[in-house]
């Protein structure tokens, strides 16, 4: 270890991974027995390119290790450079690897640097983020000594790009002073967006305790923060979704990048761009809508079952006087076949309470008969019916003996 | 000897109602609360929320948290009206109180605040998680906020935080705004998104985030930005309120009397907000503020007053309720225009929203739908800081009765032509039957 913190002091500037490896190069491997007790957590291989000036093999290649040591997890980057044809041959798994990589003492470690890759994949039916550390750009200075005036957080070499798969991704460079000017990155069911950024406290690449990615959404104030990795491998995926009222928003979604960590350091909180959700048209991402909640609800006013409809009053009335002339048809048949009502004095005469009291009772009977169709109970209606019923049984026996009286003697 | 002490405890059992001071429904300002400590230290190092608690009225019983007396209820009545649990370390109570009794305290409708920090047990997590928030999973994890933390007390970890992010209602936190940032040293909580019934009342900036002070960032935060909420309210479905705090320190003296500056602003705050954001809130918690009562429910057909057994359809009638709210000292009118009456079988046929007269009496009316069964007037209210108002009163709905229709239509003209004409024409009929010749 203290080789390799000599070897950091004295040799790696920050951001050169070429000059790293060219040091390596220039002073070989280098052991470090410590490394014996430390087990692979996770690991991740990163090829990297040759360096210019120098021969190197084409499978040098770098892992960013998390390895666990007692009780903390330190993440190391591992620089693999003396080339070893059976690295790439092999079928095995990294940590594995890794773990006889280290009790073989072959690898140099260095603290990891500041460096972060955000990916932001989207899936055909939802957005999710992954988030990992992939492409290493620089190495850190292991010991700066401690600034006396308040250091400032920024970062440098940020890239945002929008990748569709198997075409060439949409870059864009990224400031913390101001926010983009270039039109907002537009992102499709099918798109990927990646921030690539190295945090730098006074311009020196260095590693917050927090680095954010916060989404939000204008319209609501919703925001999501996403935490850059700044040291994992790239298989222990987070995966988040973001909320479907990002999907739905109108205006573009604002992205800042916080950094900060303790100390007097200025933290860094800066809108660096927008970027501009595009629903996929096709199959539509269902919104649910928004909950009832302390909120009063729409008025109902019932919908009343329209009047029964009758036909116009001209057609009932001409039926009704259709019907109504029969009536004087029916007397006029009658008085033509001989009709008439001649015995009336003979008969009241003769029995006129029984007569008058019949008459009148077939009538009332009748009347109550309508009263019981317009407006009366049945429980009105049979008293009264019971009364004007006896009345009728009594006075019509008598009417009807008087007429039988008549007809024996021969008047009828 | 054993007469006389008959007789003694006979008088005690009659005089007991009346030696109690009994609960009354008309108010309904919690009175008797007990205060759990970790330590009897904390008496006096939060005695201005003490103090001002003990001012409003309320009777306030220190004990320790492991305490082996301790009880919430004697001969099946509840000893007290409301808990304050500032004893974050406990892990078993003592006495007979344990997760199930607090639980039970909260389900028969009273009110508890929870205090807790960094050393929170898992019996205090426990009993947030029931009410409906989860302080962060990593018991070191605490709120680090490197943007907007309490500068005047910057000690270097920016733990100590300064928040503004107040709900936005006016029952809860009192009709003043808060004047100063509140001081915020403890845990981060999430809202359990399934539970409708917690409210965020402060919450983290977007730049805080929950974890481990003494090693780095190993993974992605669990709690991130705003959606930490720092302090939140319950109010369950029974109108008890609970109020959980992440940190215990919220309440001290200290917070209350310290200065405030945000970092990276240059306006100083004499005094945080924090005695102002706390007894606003407790006088909610304790239901000094946004209790509802309403009486007077009374529905009558237009035009008459007394009350019907029954309406028939097509009828109409009129309702009205009177709402009031208890100001702490006495119930005032309650005004608001949203309060709304269905008229409900399986579902709303009708839903009105009631009109006032600024004076708490809400009326409205409409016309009984056209379709018959057992309905219910029904009021549900349910508005943000409020006590839920759920009231309903059963009515049966009747048809026409067969004499109620109309009697005479003109479609049928030619049937009523028909039937007096035979009737008409059975009377001349049976005058000629009797006097023909």
């Amino acid at each position: 270890m203290a080789c390799a913190r000599a070897f950091a002091r004295k040799q790696i500037l920050p951001g050169s991974l070429e000059g790293a490896i060219r040091a390596i190069i220039e002073h070989g491997n280098y052991n470090n027995n410590r490394r014996r007790k430390a087990r692979v957590v996770n690991a991740l291989e990163q090829p990297l390119s040759p360096v210019a000036g120098h021969h190197c093999s084409t499978n040098t290649s770098a892992f960013v290790v998390d390895v666990t040591r007692r009780k903390a997890t330190r993440t190391m980057i591992h620089l693999r450079v003396a080339a070893d044809a059976s690295l790439h041959e092999t079928t095995r798994p990294p940590v594995e690897f890794l773990n006889q990589c280290l009790l073989d003492n072959t690898w140099l470690t260095i603290e990891a640097p500041p460096i972060a890759v955000l990916v932001l994949v989207s899936r055909k039916d939802y957005w999710s983020v992954e988030m990992k550390l992939t492409d290493i750009f620089g190495v850190a200075v292991a010991l700066l000594p401690s600034l006396s005036h308040a250091a400032s957080w920024s970062f440098k070499d940020a890239t945002l790009s929008v990748a569709t798969k198997g075409e060439e991704p949409f870059k864009q460079k990224l400031s913390p002073d101001t926010p983009s000017s270039s039109p907002p990155a537009s992102l499709t069911a099918s798109n990927t967006l990646k921030v690539v950024l190295t945090a730098t406290e006074d311009g020196v690449g260095k590693r917050p305790h927090q680095a954010f990615l916060t989404i939000a959404e204008q319209d609501s104030g919703l925001e999501e923060s996403f935490a850059f990795v700044l040291k994992s491998d790239g298989k222990g995926k987070s995966q988040k979704d973001l909320p479907f009222q990002f999907l739905a928003s109108s205006k573009p979604l604002q992205a800042s990048i916080t950094l900060g960590t303790f100390g007097d350091s200025v933290p860094l909180r800066a809108h660096t761009f927008d970027i501009d959700v595009h629903l996929d048209p096709v199959n539509p991402q269902a919104i649910p809508s928004p909950p009832e909640r302390y909120a009063s609800k729409p008025e109902i006013h019932h919908i009343f079952r329209a009047d029964p409809r009758s036909p116009p009053k001209l057609v009932s009335v001409v039926f009704t006087l259709a019907i109504i002339v029969t009536l004087p048809v029916l007397l006029g048949a009658w008085l033509l076949l001989g009709g008439n009502i001649s015995h009336v004095g003979k008969a009241l005469s003769a029995s006129p309470v029984a007569h008058s009291l019949f008459l009148g009772s077939v009538l009332a009977m009748e009347g109550i008969f309508f009263l019981y169709y317009a407006s009366w109970t049945l429980f009105q209606t049979l008293p009264a019916a019971a009364v004007v019923g006896a009345v009728a049984y009594v006075s019509g026996s008598r009417a009807l003996t008087e007429v039988q009286e008549r007809r024996f003697a021969g008047a009828r | 000897m054993e007469k006389t002490l008959l007789f003694r405890a006979s008088i005690l059992l009659f005089l007991l109602p009346f030696l109690c001071s009994s609960f009354s429904s008309e108010n309904p300002t919690d009175r008797r609360i007990l205060v759990l400590l970790d330590d009897l230290a904390i008496r006096s190092s939060h005695s201005i929320f003490f103090n001002s608690l003990k001012s409003r009225g309320f009777d306030l019983d220190f004990k320790l948290a492991e305490d082996p007396k301790l009880s919430l209820k004697r001969y099946g009545q509840y000893l007290y009206d409301g808990l304050i649990l500032f004893s974050p370390s406990i892990k078993r109570f003592g006495g007979s109180l344990d997760l199930a009794s607090v639980l039970e305290f909260v389900d028969s409708g009273h009110d508890l605040i929870i205090g807790a920090d960094s050393s929170a047990s898992d019996l205090i997590r426990d009993i947030a998680t029931e009410c409906g928030v989860d302080f962060d999973e990593d018991a070191a994890a605490v709120v680090i906020d490197h943007t907007s933390y309490a500068a005047s007390e910057a000690e270097g970890d920016h733990t100590l935080i300064a928040s503004d992010d107040f709900i936005q209602s006016d029952v809860i936190l009192g009709e003043k705004k808060i004047a100063a940032p509140v001081l915020f040293r403890g845990i981060g909580h999430s809202l359990n998104a399934a539970n409708s019934l917690v409210l965020k009342v402060l919450s983290a900036s977007p730049s805080a985030y929950s974890a481990n002070l003494k090693t780095k960032l190993s993974s992605p935060p669990s709690l991130t930005g705003s959606a930490i909420s720092l302090v939140s309210v319950v109010q369950a479905r029974n109108n008890a309120r609970v109020l959980l705090s992440g940190s215990l320190d919220l309440f001290s003296n200290r917070l209350f009397r310290s200065a405030v500056q945000k970092a990276g602003t240059s306006i100083k705050y004499e005094k945080s907000g924090n005695e102002q954001f706390v007894t606003e809130l407790s006088k909610w918690i304790f239901h000094e503020r946004g209790h509802l009562k309403a009486v007077n429910v009374k529905h009558h057909k237009a035009g008459e007053t007394a009350e019907p057994a029954m309406y028939r359809i097509n009828d109409d009638l009129e309702y009205s309720v009177d709402i009031y709210e208890w100001s702490g000292t006495s119930w005032k009118p309650y005004v608001a225009d949203d309060v709304q009456v269905q008229f409900y079988m399986m579902s709303p046929y009708v839903l009105k929203t009631l009109s006032n007269d600024q004076k708490g009496h809400y009326y409205t009316s409409f016309r009984v739908p056209d379709v018959y069964g057992v309905f219910q007037f029904k009021v549900e209210y349910q508005r943000l800081g409020y006590t839920s108002l759920s009231l309903s009163k059963q009515i049966p709905v009747r048809p026409f009765r067969h004499n109620e229709y109309e009697r005479f239509i003109t479609a049928a003209y030619p049937y009523y032509g028909a039937s007096f004409s035979s009737m008409a024409g059975f009377f001349v009929f049976t005058i000629i039957y009797l006097y023909n010749k």
